[in-house]
């Protein structure tokens, strides 16, 4: 990634809730996206693209023409890998292959100069799909997702696949690897399943004491509660050393801005922003951070235009402070 | 949870209308959508369960119609080319000679679902979704 200054861009992701509800359709997204300040686009195509996973010329390039109508720059096309798509066997190595190399002409006939695929590409696919991309001028990342974390074995194998591809192939490190204690939403979803104010409180403190999870034994907690224990402790326990971030930036096409709540204060206490965006300037990072409202797996009461709102101005401040 | 707050959306508010054909009761259909931020394929639904006014329906007795075709329960497991796009209406269709009496009816789904990109470790993430609404007959 040439260095330079970082960009602010958007997943359309971010307005699940009312996509789903069809208040907003793709233009009302790009639409909003803009409105909210942000200059680059994503889009998830198992999500957003109607004739999903076959789809038409004329969708593209009617997405295209959106984009280019309110000035948004189309950073990437996000691919899904339903490696489990059948319920007899997982995707064999040749319909892997075919879903990726139709998910880079889509991100062609679109506009976009980049494509986003999945941990689940393996090694051999991912090398071989270079001549493609080179062909076709589309970069190709994987996401870097929780629970994936730098260390683990594939990843190591990627990196060194990246590293000969003449940045063609790199990655999207999703900052949720980096989350390091349970969003409001999902303490209000506890809250509301029934664990106990004392219970949740001696919990939430044993997380932020960094106190392993066998701890909990001792606190008699029900059923309820030891479910949302081990959530919280599977998510939001194991994070990765934020120190991991600068080496993994000369990898990274873009970033996902993964976030989940944001209150009034524009603090994040799940996710180590005032840590990353400093590295991020440091760095001279100049590729594109991805905002992601995830909130919508948790809730769909808040207000997903309020939480961009506030996730931008919180980076961009962050970002510039530094 | 993640993949829950979508559940609520499960049943739509859509009145249940009468299946019938030139006046001869065959059943009722009321309208569905799966329930998280994407579309899904048809088979990635593992178990699918309908409770009417307390009265489990028989998987016989289901039929599902999607993207303008119908298909029986036991068909579900092979539709990995029909893709249940994100918030589309769904219909599902229950069989019943009886019809559906006028008033309201309860509708409950219950449906477990595999997310089929979530294989991190090898395992899917298999969600169990319900919703529960009371609805008026058109």
């Amino acid at each position: 990634m040439e260095n330079g200054k970082l960009k602010f861009g958007i997943s359309l992701y971010s307005f699940s809730d009312s996509f789903y509800t069809r208040e907003l359709d793709i233009e009302g997204c790009i639409r909003r996206a803009k409105e909210l300040g942000y200059t680059g686009v994503t889009l998830v195509a198992a999500q957003s693209a109607r004739e999903y996973p076959f789809i038409s010329d004329e969708w593209l390039y009617r997405l295209r023409d959106i984009m280019e109508k309110y000035e948004m720059e189309p950073v990437c096309w996000e691919g899904y890998l339903d490696i489990g798509m059948r319920s007899d066997r997982d995707m064999n190595q040749e319909e892997l292959a075919e879903y990726t190399r139709n998910d880079i002409v889509y991100a062609k006939k679109a506009g976009f100069p980049m494509m986003k695929t999945q941990h689940s590409i393996t090694p051999q696919n991912f090398e071989a799909m270079l001549p493609f991309c080179e062909k076709m001028d589309i970069k190709l990342n994987i996401e870097m997702h929780y629970p994936h974390h730098p260390h683990v074995p594939v990843w190591l194998e990627y990196f060194k696949i990246m590293e000969k591809s003449g940045g063609y192939l790199g990655a999207c490190p999703d900052l949720s690897i980096f989350q390091k204690y349970p969003h409001q939403l999902h303490i209000d979803q506890a809250v509301e399943a029934g664990f106990r104010e004392d219970k949740l409180e001696a919990v939430l403190s044993m997380i932020r004491n960094k106190k392993p999870m066998e701890e909990a034994e001792a606190l008699g907690l029900n059923d309820v509660e030891k479910r949302f224990t081990d959530e919280f402790y599977h998510k939001f326990s194991n994070p990765s050393d934020i120190k991991e971030l600068a080496p993994l930036l000369k990898y990274a096409q873009m970033l996902h801005g993964k976030f989940y709540y944001l209150g009034e204060d524009e603090y994040d206490p799940c996710i180590p922003y005032e840590e990353i965006m400093p590295i991020l300037k440091t760095e001279q990072y100049g590729g594109y951070l991805i905002a992601e409202y995830e909130g919508h797996h948790f809730s769909i009461r808040e207000n997903e235009s309020q939480q961009l709102e506030r996730y931008s101005k919180m980076t961009k401040k962050l970002y510039e402070n530094a | 949870m993640d993949f829950t707050a979508f559940n609520e959306r499960m049943v739509c508010e859509d009145k249940i209308k009468r299946y019938e054909a030139e006046g001869i009761p065959l059943g009722y259909e009321f309208k569905m959508r799966y329930p998280t931020y994407r579309g899904a394929y048809v088979c990635n639904v593992e178990e699918l369960n309908v409770t009417v006014d307390g009265r489990r329906i028989a998987p016989q007795d289901m039929r599902f119609g999607v993207n303008g075709k119908w298909f029986l329960m036991s068909q579900i497991p092979e539709l990995n080319t029909e893709y249940w796009f994100t918030g589309s209406k769904a219909t599902m269709r229950i069989l019943d000679e009886k019809g559906i009496s006028d008033g309201r009816h309860t509708v409950k789904v219950e449906m477990k679902h595999k997310i089929p990109y979530t294989g991190y470790f090898g395992n899917y993430l298999v969600v169990d979704s319900d919703c529960e609404k009371t609805l008026d007959v058109e």
